[in-house]
C-alpha cells in the first residue's frame, strides 16, 4: 500500500492533511518514471493532527467504491484548497558572493569540523567550498589550528572537548578579511524515547514524533541518520540524513508548515540519532532558518527575511559550540 | 382711508433718545385708548384680506393705523376672529397674524416692520417605503426651483428651513416612484412620506445613476453600497459577499481568492473597520476568509468612507465601512430565503404592532458540514450567523431600535484537538429622539466581541477582544444654510493577545495579563453652504486613550530588550489624545458637476498583530496602544470630481489622493507573535506613504448597465529597523487594477451579470542567492519586497432565471448559476523557493539531505471554476 498526500491544509493550528490516497494492492514504489500506475481502488482521507506533533487522527472520507454520495464534498474541498505545483520563477540575483561558515563544535573529544563555503546565485547550484582560508579557535588561551581537505571542510589538528563556561573564538581569515565569532558550550538534556511507527507495509518503518516541536525548558537540534545498505534493499538511496528541532517559542509558520518527504526504512536499519542542546543565539538562527525554508508554507506565512548571524563582516552561517547526546539504535 | 408714513426712523430715534418719554405716552395712550373702547371690536372673519382688516379695526375703534405700506401686504388672506375685544386684545392677535409690532401713539397705532424677521420654517419628517414601512436612507428631498435639496439620515429623517411661502417638494429615491408635493409654508410642518417602489426592472440594477435633483445631495467622497447591487454581483458559494462587493469598487483591494481581508487606498488590513448599526464588528469572515459574516439579506445600505470620514466615527486610517440593517416589514409578515448546496440563509420579518413595531431576523448556516460528519464520525465543521433587529416607533419623538449580530466558526474533533471556535458577536440599542425638528439626537449602547478559542481540554488557547461603548450624535439643522453634528462616544476595550489555560499540573506555558483601555471623544461638524456653489465642511475630533491598571507592562530599550517592568494600579496608566481636524470644500461647477478638495487627519488605537502576510485570516490578536506601542496616524488629501451625464445615461467619478501614516506596524525578522508575553518587543514602526487616482465609469443603457473602474496606487513603506532603514514597496502595492461589471437581460426572465477584474500581483521578497548549512538549501535575500507576483484575473459569471411568469405573485423565486473564475486563471498567492521538483502531485519539502532530487519554485493558487446553484425565494 502507498500513501500519498495530494493536497494539505493546516488551519486553526491543527494539520488537516485532507486527501491522502491510498493505493491498494499495489505495493511498488511510485516513481517519475512509472506509466503503468492504476489506482485500483482508493480511499480519500482527512488526517486531523493536533498541534505539537502527535499523532494524526485520520478520517475515511472517500473510498472509490461508494463514491456518489461523497463527490460533491471532494468536488468543494478541491476548487476551495490550494493547488501547488513546480513552475519556472526567474530570479534576479546578486552577484556578489560571502563566506558561509558552519561551525558547530561539541564536547564530545574528537577531531572538530567546520565547513566554509561561498554563497550561490541559482537554486540547485552547488556551493563553491572555500579551501584558502585560515581558521583557529581560541579557548582558555589555547590555539586550535583548523587544516583543509578539498571539500572545503576544516578539521582541528588535534581532538579537542569544548568545556562548559569559556569563550571559545572563532577566526578565520579568508582574502584579506578577518571573520570571528565567539560561543559558549550550550547544555543538553537526556534524549526522549524514540520509537518507530509501523507503516501499512509491515516491513517499512517511520521515526515516531520523538522531539517535540516546544519545549520552554530545553531547546534541541536533532541529527537523524538512518543506515540501511546492510540490508541488501533495492532502494536506490540506502541511507537518510534529516534534522529536528525544538523551540522555547512557537511560531504560526510551525503550526501550519508544508508537508514533507515520510522517510521510511526497512526493519533492521540503523539509526543514529544527535541530540545538540541548543544556546539561545543558535537556537533563534535555526528557528529562523526552519521558517524560511522547512516551515515556509501556503497557508500562513511571513514576509521572507535574512536570517541572523553570530560571524562578523557580513559572513553567513552559524558557528555555536554545543553539547551533545547520541543513542544508536537499530529499527524494530 | 389710512395714511402711509415714512416715519419709522424718526420714531426709532424718539424711544432710543427719549426713552422714558416714549415708554410714559405710550402707556397713557395705551390705557386712554383702551378705555375708550372697551368691550368694543368684535371680527369673525375666516378669510379676510389684511387690509379690509385693517380698515375694520379702524372703523370699530376709531384709532388709525400708520405703516409703510411696501412693507404690508395688504391682500394677504388672514382668518380673523375675536369677539367683544378691547383694541389691545385686537392688536395682540394681529400681531400674531401678521408678525409686525405695532406701537399706540397720540391715538395712532403706527405698525412697526423694522423688527420683522424673515421667517423660516422647518418642514421635516420621515421618509419611508410604502409597502414596508422602512425607513429610506439617503432619500433626497428637493425645493424645486433652486438647486437646494437635502437627503435623508440614516434613520430616514430630513429636515429642511426654507423660507416661508408655498413650494413644490420632490421626494426622490433610487428605484421608487419621486413623490411631489406642495406645501405653504407659514409654520413648522411635518410631513412623514411614504414612497412607493418603482416596478421591477431587472437590467438595471447593477448601476444606480444618481437622478438629477440629487446630485447636489451626492456626497463625493462617500460610496453607497446597496445590497441590491451586492446581489447582483455575480456570487461566490452562493453568497454574494461583502468584501468581495467591496473590492469591485475603486481603491479597495483584496489580497487575492478566499481572503476577507481587504487594503483602502494602501492602508493596512487592520485600518478598515466595519460598523452595523453603529456597533464595531472585528471579525468578518468564515472558513478563512471565503464568506463575510454580514448576511446580505439584512443590510439596508452600505457606505463606504475612504476619504474625509465623518467626526462622528473611527478610529481607523483607511476606511469605515457603515452597515445600517433593516428595521422588518411594519406592515406584513414576510419570509425569504435562498438554498445551495453550501449555505442556507433565511429571513423572517413581521410587525408585531402594525406601523409601531416589527422585528427582522435572518439566520444562515453552512451546509456542507454534514457531508463531512455523514463520512468522519464525530468530526464536524460549520459556521452560522443570526442577525436580529427589533424596532418600536415609540411615538413621532422617539423611536427604539435592537440590533443583535453574531456569527460564529465551529470544528470540533473527538481527538484530543477537540474544538476550534473564532466568531463575533455584537449588540447595539439606539434610542432616536426628536428634541424640536432641527435637533435629531441618537444615543447608542453597544457592545462588540471576537474571540478565537483553541481548545485541548481542559486547556484552551484564546485570543480575544470585547468592547462597551455609548455614543449619543447630535444633528442639528441650524437653518437653510448650516448644519451641525456634534456627540460623545465612550468606550472601554479589553482584549487578551493569546493566553493558554492549563491544568494546574502543567506550567509550562507563559502567562498573559488582558489588557484594559478606555477611549473618550468628543466631536464637532459643521457644514456650511455659503452659496448654492460652495460648500464648506469643518470639523474635529478630540479623541482621550488611556490604558488602564493594574497590570505590569514592560520598558523597552532601543534594542527592544526589557529594560525595566512597571507595576501599575488600579486606573489609569498611560494616556494619548489626539485633535483630528477634518476640512473639505465643494464647488458645484455646474448643475451636472462638481469638485471636492478634503484633508483630514485620522488616528488609531488598536492593531491586529499578524505578522503573516498570507490572505488568510489566522490567530489574530488585537493590540491596544500602550507605552511601546504608539498609536497610529494618518493624513490625507483627496480631490474628488463627479459628473452626470442625463442625456448619455452616464456618470463619470474622478478621485485622487495623497496619504501619509506614521507609527505603523511592522515586524522584528521571523517575529513570534503566537504565545509571547513580550509581544511589543517584536513590533518595529515606521510610516508610509501612498498615492493614487481612481477612475469609475457608469453607464446605463436602455437594457443593460454596468460600470467600469481603474484604479493606479502606489504604497511605500519606510521602517528604521527593516531593509537597512531604505524605503520599500508594501505587501499591497498594487499600481493597476481594472474591473468591470455588466448586466444585462437575456430574455425577459433571464439577467446576466458578468465581472471582470484585473490587477498587479502583490509584492513579495524573492531570494537573490542561496547557502548550504547542515547540508540543505537557505535563500538569501535582498532588498523587501523585491518582487511581485503576476497579475491577478478573474471573470465571474452568473445566470439568473425569475421563475414567476407574473412579477406580482405572492410567491417570488428565482433560481441564480455563479462560476466564479469562470475562465480558470490560476491566481497565484505564493511562490515558494523549498520544494521538491518532482514531488508526485504536490510538491514537498525535502527531508533527506542525502536525496540529490533538485528543488524548484512552486507556485500556489487557489480557486478555479467555483460553480454555486442558488434558489432564493421570497413570501
Amino acid at each position: 500500500m502507498r500513501r500519498v498526500s495530494l493536497l494539505f491544509l493546516n488551519i486553526f493550528g491543527i494539520k488537516l492533511k485532507v486527501f491522502e490516497f491510498f493505493r491498494k494492492k499495489n505495493s511498488r514504489k511510485l516513481s517519475d518514471g512509472d506509466q503503468n500506475l492504476k489506482i485500483e481502488n482508493f480511499e480519500i482521507l482527512i488526517s486531523v493532527q493536533r498541534p505539537f506533533l502527535e499523532n494524526f487522527y485520520t478520517i475515511k472520507i472517500f473510498q472509490s467504491k461508494r463514491i456518489l454520495p461523497k463527490i460533491l464534498l471532494c468536488f468543494i474541498i478541491l476548487s476551495i484548497l490550494a493547488c501547488e505545483k513546480s513552475t519556472d520563477w526567474k530570479l534576479t540575483p546578486n552577484e556578489e558572493t560571502k563566506l558561509v561558515v558552519e561551525a558547530i563544535l561539541t564536547n564530545e573529544n574528537i577531531i572538530q569540523e567546520i565547513r566554509l563555503s561561498q554563497t550561490y546565485p541559482n537554486l540547485n547550484d552547488a556551493p563553491p567550498s572555500i579551501e584558502n582560508a585560515s581558521i583557529s579557535v581560541l579557548a582558555n588561551g589555547v590555539n586550535y589550528i583548523f587544516q583543509t581537505d578539498s571539500a572545503g571542510i576544516y578539521k582541528s589538528e588535534i581532538p579537542f572537548t569544548v568545556r562548559p563556561r569559556i569563550n571559545y573564538e572563532l577566526n578565520i581569515e579568508w582574502e584579506g578579511k578577518n571573520y570571528n565569532a565567539t560561543s559558549q558550550l550550550s547544555t543538553v538534556a537526556p534524549i526522549p524515547e524514540i520509537t518507530f511507527d509501523t507503516l501499512a507495509n509491515a516491513n517499512q518503518l517511520t521515526l515516531s514524533d520523538f522531539a517535540p516541536l516546544y519545549n520552554p525548558n530545553q531547546q534541541a537540534m536533532y541529527e537523524v541518520n538512518v543506515d540501511w545498505s546492510h540490508l541488501n534493499s533495492a532502494d536506490e538511496l540506502t541511507k537518510a540524513k534529516f534534522y529536528l528541532y525544538t523551540f522555547k517559542e512557537v511560531h504560526l509558520s510551525a503550526l501550519t508548515s508544508p508537508e514533507k518527504e515520510v522517510i521510511t526504512f526497512p526493519k533492521g536499519s540503523r539509526v543514529i540519532i544527535k541530540k545538540y542542546g541548543l544556546n539561545n543565539d543558535f537556537a533563534e538562527y535555526l528557528r529562523a532558518r526552519a521558517i524560511e525554508t522547512e516551515w515556509k508554507g501556503a497557508v500562513f506565512y511571513s514576509t521572507s527575511e535574512n536570517l541572523p548571524s553570530n560571524l562578523s563582516n557580513g559572513a553567513l552561517g552559524f558557528y555555536s559550540t554545543c553539547a551533545v547526546l547520541a543513542d544508536t539504535l537499530i529499527a524494530n | 382711508m389710512f395714511l402711509a408714513h415714512y416715519h419709522l426712523t424718526a420714531l426709532s430715534v424718539l424711544v432710543v433718545q427719549k426713552e422714558v418719554l416714549a415708554l410714559s405716552f405710550f402707556l397713557f395712550f395705551s390705557f386712554q385708548l383702551s378705555g375708550q373702547t372697551t368691550p368694543s371690536i368684535t371680527i369673525q372673519k375666516s378669510s379676510i384680506k389684511v387690509g379690509d382688516l385693517l380698515e375694520e379695526i379702524t372703523r370699530q375703534s376709531g384709532a388709525d393705523f400708520a405703516f409703510n405700506s411696501k412693507l404690508l401686504d395688504k391682500n394677504e388672506v388672514l382668518d380673523f376672529e375675536i369677539r367683544n375685544a378691547t383694541l389691545t386684545e385686537t392688536l395682540d392677535l394681529l400681531v400674531q397674524k401678521i408678525d409686525v409690532t405695532y406701537r399706540i401713539i397720540e391715538g395712532q397705532i403706527v405698525l412697526n416692520f423694522a423688527e420683522k424677521k424673515e421667517n423660516f420654517y422647518t418642514i421635516s419628517g420621515y421618509l419611508s417605503e410604502e409597502a414596508t414601512g422602512e425607513v429610506l436612507i439617503g432619500a433626497s428631498i428637493i425645493l424645486n426651483g433652486t438647486s437646494r435639496g437635502v437627503v435623508t439620515n440614516e434613520f430616514g429623517y430630513y429636515v429642511m428651513t426654507p423660507k416661508e411661502g408655498t413650494y413644490d417638494l420632490t421626494f426622490s429615491y433610487v428605484g421608487f416612484e419621486a413623490k411631489n408635493l406642495q406645501i405653504d409654508l407659514r409654520k413648522a410642518t411635518q410631513k412623514n412620506v411614504t414612497l412607493k417602489m418603482a416596478s421591477f426592472d431587472l437590467s438595471t440594477v447593477i448601476v444606480e445613476l444618481p437622478l438629477q435633483e440629487q446630485l447636489n445631495t451626492k456626497q463625493l467622497d462617500v460610496i453607497r453600497f446597496s445590497p441590491e447591487q451586492l446581489n447582483s454581483l455575480p456570487e461566490f458559494g452562493g453568497e454574494s459577499g461583502l468584501v468581495k462587493g467591496m473590492q469591485s469598487l475603486p481603491g479597495i483591494n483584496v489580497q487575492g481568492d478566499g481572503s476577507a481581508f481587504f487594503n483602502v487606498r494602501g492602508g493596512e488590513r487592520d485600518q478598515n473597520v466595519i460598523f452595523i448599526d453603529d456597533a464595531p464588528v472585528f471579525g468578518i469572515s468564515h472558513l478563512l476568509g471565503f464568506y463575510s459574516m454580514v448576511i446580505p439579506d439584512f443590510t439596508k445600505s452600505i457606505d463606504i468612507y475612504k476619504s474625509d470620514m465623518p467626526v462622528s466615527l473611527g478610529d481607523r486610517l483607511s476606511s469605515i465601512v457603515s452597515i445600517r440593517t433593516n428595521d422588518g416589514n411594519l406592515n406584513k409578515l414576510k419570509f425569504s430565503g435562498a438554498i445551495n448546496p453550501f449555505v442556507n440563509r433565511f429571513t423572517l420579518e413581521t410587525p408585531i404592532a402594525k406601523q409601531k413595531s416589527s422585528v427582522f431576523v435572518s439566520y444562515r448556516r453552512s451546509s456542507f458540514d454534514r457531508l463531512i460528519e455523514r463520512a468522519a464520525e464525530g468530526v464536524s465543521y460549520h459556521f452560522q450567523d443570526f442577525h436580529f433587529k427589533w424596532n418600536w416607533k415609540v411615538n413621532d419623538k422617539n423611536r427604539l431600535f435592537l440590533t443583535l449580530i453574531q456569527a460564529g466558526d465551529y470544528f470540533t474533533s473527538p481527538s484530543a484537538v477537540s474544538d476550534v471556535n473564532w466568531g463575533s458577536g455584537a449588540a447595539a440599542l439606539r434610542w432616536n429622539h426628536l428634541f424640536h425638528p432641527q435637533l435629531f439626537s441618537n444615543t447608542t449602547l453597544y457592545s462588540s466581541n471576537y474571540a478565537y478559542n483553541v481548545t485541548f481540554a481542559p486547556n484552551f488557547w484564546t485570543s480575544q477582544l470585547g468592547m462597551v461603548g455609548v455614543k449619543t450624535d447630535f444633528t442639528q439643522y441650524k437653518n437653510s444654510k448650516y448644519q451641525a453634528k456634534f456627540g460623545f462616544n465612550l468606550q472601554l476595550y479589553s482584549s487578551t493577545p493569546g493566553s493558554f489555560t492549563l491544568d494546574s499540573t502543567i506550567n509550562v506555558l507563559p502567562n498573559f495579563s488582558q489588557n484594559l483601555s478606555r477611549k473618550g471623544v468628543l466631536y464637532y461638524e459643521g457644514r456650511y453652504d455659503f452659496t448654492e456653489k460652495w460648500q464648506f465642511k469643518g470639523g474635529l475630533r478630540l479623541t482621550t486613550w488611556a490604558n488602564l491598571g493594574p497590570r505590569n507592562f514592560y520598558e523597552l530599550d532601543g534594542n527592544y530588550e526589557v529594560s525595566d517592568t512597571i507595576e501599575a494600579g488600579i486606573g489609569a496608566f498611560n494616556r494619548y489624545a489626539h485633535l483630528a481636524p477634518r476640512l473639505s470644500l465643494r464647488y458645484q461647477i455646474s448643475p451636472t458637476t462638481q469638485l471636492k478638495l478634503s484633508y483630514g487627519t485620522y488616528q488609531q488605537y488598536l492593531q491586529l498583530i499578524l505578522d503573516s502576510v498570507s490572505p488568510f485570516s489566522a490567530l489574530e490578536v488585537w493590540l491596544p496602544s500602550s507605552p511601546n506601542v504608539r498609536p497610529q496616524r494618518a493624513q490625507q488629501w483627496a480631490l474628488n470630481y463627479l459628473q452626470v451625464s442625463k442625456p448619455l445615461q452616464l456618470e463619470f467619478a474622478l478621485a485622487a489622493y495623497y496619504k501619509t501614516a506614521q507609527n505603523q506596524i511592522d515586524y522584528a525578522p521571523h517575529a513570534t507573535t503566537f504565545l509571547n508575553p513580550l509581544l511589543e518587543a517584536e513590533l518595529r514602526f515606521g510610516t508610509a506613504r501612498s498615492y493614487g487616482l481612481e477612475l469609475m465609469l457608469k453607464k446605463e443603457w436602455n437594457k443593460a448597465s454596468g460600470w467600469l473602474s481603474y484604479t493606479y496606487s502606489r504604497t511605500f513603506r519606510t521602517t528604521p529597523d527593516l531593509n537597512e532603514g531604505l524605503e520599500y514597496r508594501a505587501v499591497q502595492d498594487r499600481p493597476h487594477e481594472l474591473s468591470l461589471a455588466l448586466s444585462f437581460p437575456l430574455k425577459k426572465r433571464i439577467l446576466c451579470s458578468t465581472y471582470w477584474t484585473s490587477s498587479s500581483g502583490t509584492t513579495f521578497t524573492s531570494p537573490v542567492g542561496f547557502y548550504d548549512f547542515n547540508g540543505s538549501t537557505t535563500p538569501i535575500f535582498g532588498e523587501r519586497n523585491n518582487d511581485r507576483l503576476p497579475a491577478y484575473h478573474r471573470l465571474d459569471f452568473s445566470i439568473k432565471f425569475l421563475l414567476n411568469k407574473n412579477p406580482n405573485a405572492r410567491y417570488q423565486h428565482d433560481l441564480t448559476f455563479a462560476l466564479y473564475n469562470a475562465i480558470g486563471h490560476k491566481n497565484i498567492y505564493a511562490i515558494r523557493f523549498n520544494k521538491l521538483e518532482h514531488s508526485f502531485l504536490s510538491p514537498l519539502v525535502r527531508t533527506n539531505i542525502f536525496s540529490d532530487e533538485p528543488l524548484s519554485p512552486s507556485q500556489i493558487d487557489l480557486i478555479r471554476f467555483f460553480p454555486s446553484l442558488t434558489y432564493k425565494f421570497k413570501l
